[in-house]
């Protein structure tokens, strides 16, 4: 009966890790396929053809150039989440599920700016810290409210992080994209598990020959 | 006797380990809790990592279907999501339009021409000409890429499971190709293990 037990427990926690490990991150808004290679989501119709757009795109290229790893989205309306709306005017709700959505290609900083605020996220890290300096940013509802505002978060929290960075005078028109890290998620302790659970199996039946 | 103790050190080591692998579970657990606290369950049911490697980005090489135009003209709007092995496959932007293209922040901003449908960005959205709806099978054409039961691009089912399509939620039971690129459609092709379709999409507005 024990055996069994065990056999029932082990073959649970293997389902437990292989959900677990299954669940995480996703797909379905636009940011998140733009953010694995650009360093700054604009929203569907912007051509990043204003000033404050190039300016911003300079000051996010600037940043990550001067060792300060960060990637923007500005999200303007709904229709910039696409199929994840639920999470419109919730942008610290939004950034944590970017940042689960990108976790396997991108681990650093994410900063996310709708019109009611700010939403930042760094996995394995405390988001306080950035909260006492976004918090006091405010979000005008100016046509480029939300780009300026994303400008002032990164100078900010950059600052804030002791790192210095000037600004090109020949704003990018294309900034480069970046490299993929990797992603290793391997259910390891499910296979463990599972084999533990067969060797309890044959050795009962063993010791009942 | 021998029997007995052969079998307490078995229960005492798959104890242990179990111990291990639950406090494990529970490091994780607790991790995963605090990184998707808000985000509504159903949400991360549909979520998925897009995958690693070139077979997750498979290139637009493929010919432009239909007249190629230029300006692009008004469009409505399809969402076409992939998933291959519980990962997402990224349909790229440049699908349907003749080089040479201009790109500014991953968005086709300029190209040759535009044929009767196009990608400008690398999220899925598709964009159509007016008139009768073009098919998956003419999207899977302009982007250089197979689709049938049995491939979905890179892809190839295994024995028994072939491509699965969704549109707006819901199964279709013909074939992948068959799948017409009606305005406003959310359609999911996956191979591989189930991923419950999202039934809808936010199309920007002019689409």
């Amino acid at each position: 009966m024990r055996l069994r037990a065990l056999v029932l427990l082990a073959v649970a926690v293997a389902i437990a890790t292989v959900a677990l490990a299954s669940n995480a991150r996703g797909d379905g808004d636009p940011a998140s396929d733009y953010l694995l290679t650009q360093q700054v989501f604009l929203p569907s119709d912007a051509t990043a053809s204003s000033t404050a757009q190039r300016q911003l795109l300079g000051v996010v290229q600037a940043a990550n150039r001067a060792g300060f790893a960060i990637r923007v989205a500005i999200i303007p309306s709904s229709y910039d989440l696409g199929s994840v709306t639920e999470l419109w005017r919730q942008p610290r709700t939004y950034a944590r599920f970017l940042s689960l959505e990108l976790s396997f290609a991108y681990t650093h900083r994410l900063l996310v700016v709708m019109p009611n605020g700010l939403g930042f996220n760094w996995p394995n890290h405390s988001a306080v810290p950035a909260y006492r300096l976004l918090d006091a940013i405010a979000v005008p509802s100016s046509k480029n409210g939300l780009v300026t505002a994303a400008q002032s978060a990164v100078r900010q929290l950059a600052a804030a992080a002791g790192v210095r960075f000037a600004v090109p005078k020949q704003l990018p028109t294309v900034p480069q994209g970046s490299s993929h890290g990797a992603i290793v998620i391997v259910p390891a302790l499910a296979v463990i598990a599972v084999a533990l659970a067969g060797l309890v199996v044959l050795r009962r039946r063993r010791t009942r020959v | 006797m021998a029997g007995s103790g052969l079998a307490l050190r078995t229960v005492v080591v798959v104890v242990v380990a179990l111990v291990s692998g639950v406090v494990l579970l529970g490091c994780g657990a607790s991790r995963h809790a605090v990184a998707t606290a808000g985000i509504p369950p159903g949400l991360l049911l549909q979520a998925r990592p897009i995958g690693k490697g070139a077979n997750f980005r498979p290139p637009a090489t493929g010919a432009v279907i239909g007249t190629c135009r230029r300006p692009l003209g008004p469009r409505s709007g399809v969402h076409v999501e992939l998933f291959a092995d519980n990962r997402v496959v990224i349909v790229p932007a440049g699908i349907g339009t003749r080089p040479p293209r201009s790109f500014v922040v991953g968005r086709v901003s300029r190209a040759a021409c535009y044929g009767s449908l196009v990608t400008l960005e690398p999220t899925g959205l598709v964009l159509v000409r007016a008139g009768a709806p073009p098919l998956l099978s003419d999207l899977f054409q302009a982007w250089g890429q197979p689709l049938s039961a049995r491939r979905l691009a890179s892809f190839s089912a295994p024995a028994g499971r072939p491509v699965a399509a969704f549109v707006n939620g819901r199964r279709w039971h013909g074939t992948p190709g068959s799948v017409p690129l009606t305005a406003h459609s959310e359609i999911v092709l996956e191979v591989g293990p189930h991923v419950p379709p999202h039934t809808s999409y936010a199309f920007p507005p002019g689409t």
